[in-house]
């Protein structure tokens, strides 16, 4: 499993008892979700539906790419990587 | 603010409300100008991710962070949208000006709880105002 870093911008904080980033032990994005899940599931259901996917109007990045041009929820992760939760901000 | 939603018009205008320490009270709130990259600008505004990133990470590293978004609303009506409420995240502030072709509202503020907006007084929101640029990290030009 690869050591990474999650970081968490200001909207999602409130639901990561206000942290900015959490360090993470997994292999894949969505092992890192269902890690963090376990002590921030408020945080964790920003991002997935309950069907699992990636919300529409969060992104994630990885190594700096958009995870949805890599391998999803699936991608993998490496030691040392930052994985970044954008959540869209946008109105009418 | 007024500038860029005069300019942007008959589009949406949008930016950043930054809060650049720690403090909620004593530091100045800033005001950072966005490209607006929603495909339907007159109706709609989409914040830059990565400016977004960039902000919340540089004002992060001082204490503070990006507290919400102020937005114009071309129809006139400063009021938030159903829209905005849709995309609306809880805890943020929204700033919204309405203009139109010849005149322009005052700003209106209003924070978003869980599930409905509390309108805030602008000068607890807005006073001390000023412009708030971004260094481009090396690399990034």
């Amino acid at each position: 499993m690869a050591h990474v870093t999650l970081r968490v911008p200001t909207p999602l904080q409130p639901y990561a008892d206000g942290r900015r980033e959490i360090a993470v032990q997994a292999a894949t994005v969505n092992a890192l979700l269902d890690t963090v899940a376990a002590d921030h599931e408020s945080l964790i259901q920003r991002i997935r539906t309950r069907d699992g996917a990636l919300r529409p109007y969060v992104n994630i990045f990885v190594r700096r790419t958009d995870i949805r041009e890599l391998d999803g929820l699936d991608t993998e992760l490496h030691d040392g990587d930052e994985v970044i939760v954008m959540p869209s901000v946008a109105g009418g | 603010m007024r500038e860029h939603a005069r300019a942007a018009w008959p589009h949406e205008a949008c930016g950043l409300l930054v809060r650049p320490g720690p403090d909620a009270r004593a530091g100045r709130l800033r005001v950072q100008p966005c490209h607006n990259l929603a495909p339907d600008p007159e109706h709609a505004y989409v914040i830059d991710p990565e400016l977004f990133l960039r902000l919340d990470r540089l004002a992060g590293r001082l204490g503070g962070g990006v507290i919400g978004t102020w937005h114009s609303h071309p129809h006139g009506d400063p009021r938030p949208s159903a829209r905005d409420a849709r995309e609306a995240w809880p805890g943020w502030s929204y700033v919204i000006m309405g203009v139109s072709a010849d005149a322009m509202t005052p700003p209106r503020a209003w924070w978003r709880t869980a599930t409905a907006w509390v309108e805030q007084p602008i000068d607890v929101v807005a006073c001390a105002v000023d412009d708030f640029t971004v260094p481009v990290p090396p690399g990034q030009e």
